[in-house]
């Protein structure tokens, strides 16, 4: 199980908090839908949870251990811009094979082509490169996803396109995923709760 | 028809790069041969011979002769055989100066950071030419004080910067994830931001020896850095000025002429690599 234990978040910039006394819980396999208006603090929760932030006080715990701030985490984020989680310099295959490489049949279900691998970037457009990233945030290692508004900016069809890869990971490899959108019904297709973020009070209420 | 139009751009960027990657073999090729040149030439052209004093360039005097009777063409060669030597010596110090600095000031921050960038700032504002010749004079010119003074006062702006690269570096997204990946600092800092900064340095490295050559013709055209038996450019020129007046003036325009080539060689050398080494403009 993945957990925010009352956790308070404020930006060395501004004194008030973020978030307040957070607590959230996503177990393995499960999908959690996080919804809020802008601002509320969603794409914080989301780097607090995968320890790219860490709290000001309260805890993030994985399986009833503490976030590690060192190692390989079994969380992994995926980001609303994934071009900016991708090396400029590297081409896609080495980017894939930054751990180990993906085996073939994910790549074939995220429809991530053969030819790509040996371009860079700057060659691919947004949805492909999102693909790429959650390509390789699905290593073997992985247990749990944040998913930050990862297919705001897709058309349709990718986004079922990977919708359906996760739902199948979280189903066959038991991976836990909290999905964080604007998008109400992208939240009430794909996932199993749906818990509102709310600015003001900075709590989650179930929606 | 929609095959055609997708792959148009392709072609054409190849056909780019090709031409990016003859450049530089040319700028290349043009320095080893300048060099071999150099080498190959005996001391003869460097005699003095009252017989043949100021010529103007012929056919067996392609650059003319001095009022010594030495032949300019191999003075000119020669000496922009020492200014090249020169200017690498001084070129690498002060590039290996700015990597070292750019590269401390951004690890590690804080008051490291402030001083480095307040050094930096210092020599900036300081009159590139007073600085030279201070240093240069100090030194006790020679090869020397032109290498150490030319050193000294360039390797500001690629310290900016690397510090700048490494600084945006830090915070980039791919590399937070790749410690989130279980990466340790040194295989990041191998694998994710050598690549970045080694184009970086070597094309500043490159892009600054037009200055340096530059810098160190005008030090001793000033008389502050080689000494007049060394037939450098600098030297060529300041000797030259004292003939102009007699009609001479071969003896300034084409050693000066040359020098201007030399380094505009250098910057084309620079550029072309900088268009190469980046994936981005290189596969446009």
């Amino acid at each position: 199980m993945l957990e925010a234990r009352k956790v308070t978040f404020h930006y060395p910039a501004c004194a008030k908090p973020v978030l307040t006394d957070i607590h959230i819980s996503i177990n393995s396999g499960d999908i959690v839908g996080v919804y809020g208006p802008s601002g509320s603090g969603k794409t914080t929760l989301a780097r607090l949870l995968s320890g790219y932030l860490i709290p000001d006080t309260g805890k993030v715990m994985v399986d009833g251990v503490e976030l590690p701030q060192r190692g390989r985490l079994p969380v992994q984020l995926l980001n609303q811009h994934p071009e900016l989680s991708v090396n400029p310099r590297w081409m896609v295959g080495e980017i894939l094979a930054e751990e180990a490489m993906p085996g073939r049949e994910l790549l074939a279900s995220l429809r991530i082509n053969k030819d790509w691998l040996k371009r860079y970037p700057h060659e691919l457009s947004g949805g492909e490169i999102q693909r790429v990233t959650i390509a390789r945030a699905l290593g073997t290692e992985t247990r749990y996803i944040i998913a930050d508004e990862i297919t705001t900016m897709l058309d349709a069809i990718t986004q079922v396109q990977i919708w359906q890869v996760l739902l199948e990971a979280a189903r066959n490899r038991n991976i836990g995923i909290l999905v964080i959108s604007h998008d109400h019904q992208l939240l009430n297709r794909v996932c199993n709760t749906v818990l509102q973020l709310s600015g003001q009070s900075g709590g989650l209420k179930a929606a | 028809m929609t095959n055609t139009i997708v792959q148009q751009p392709k072609q054409v960027s190849l056909l780019q790069r090709k031409k990016a990657v003859l450049i530089c073999l040319c700028c290349v090729f043009f320095f080893v041969a300048l060099y071999i040149a150099g080498a190959m030439m005996g001391d003869t052209g460097l005699r003095t011979d009252f017989l043949h004093r100021n010529l103007p360039p012929s056919l067996d005097y392609p650059f003319g002769t001095d009022w010594l009777g030495r032949d300019l063409l191999t003075r000119t060669v020669k000496g922009l055989c020492i200014s090249i030597q020169i200017g690498m010596l001084a070129a690498m110090c002060s590039a290996v100066l700015a990597g070292l600095l750019g590269v401390a000031a951004a690890t590690f921050g804080g008051k490291v950071d402030t001083v480095i960038t307040g050094m930096i700032d210092v020599v900036m504002s300081t009159p590139h030419l007073v600085m030279l010749i201070l240093i240069s004079f100090a030194m006790g010119g020679g090869v020397q004080g032109v290498v150490v003074a030319v050193a000294l006062t360039h390797w500001t702006r690629l310290a900016r910067i690397l510090r700048a690269e490494v600084m945006q570096l830090k915070n980039a997204d791919y590399l937070q994830l790749s410690t989130r990946l279980g990466k340790s600092k040194l295989w990041i800092a191998r694998n994710h931001i050598l690549p970045h900064l080694l184009p970086q340095f070597v094309i500043g490295l490159i892009l600054l020896f037009p200055h340096a050559i530059l810098h160190s013709a005008g030090l001793s055209f000033l008389g502050f850095g080689l000494t007049p038996h060394n037939p450098s450019i600098g030297i060529l020129l300041s000797e030259s000025m004292q003939q102009l007046s007699t009609g001479h003036w071969w003896l300034a325009v084409i050693p000066g002429v040359c020098l201007i080539c030399m380094v505009k060689v250098f910057d084309i050398l620079g550029n072309t690599l900088r268009y190469l080494s980046d994936p981005q403009t290189s596969q446009q």
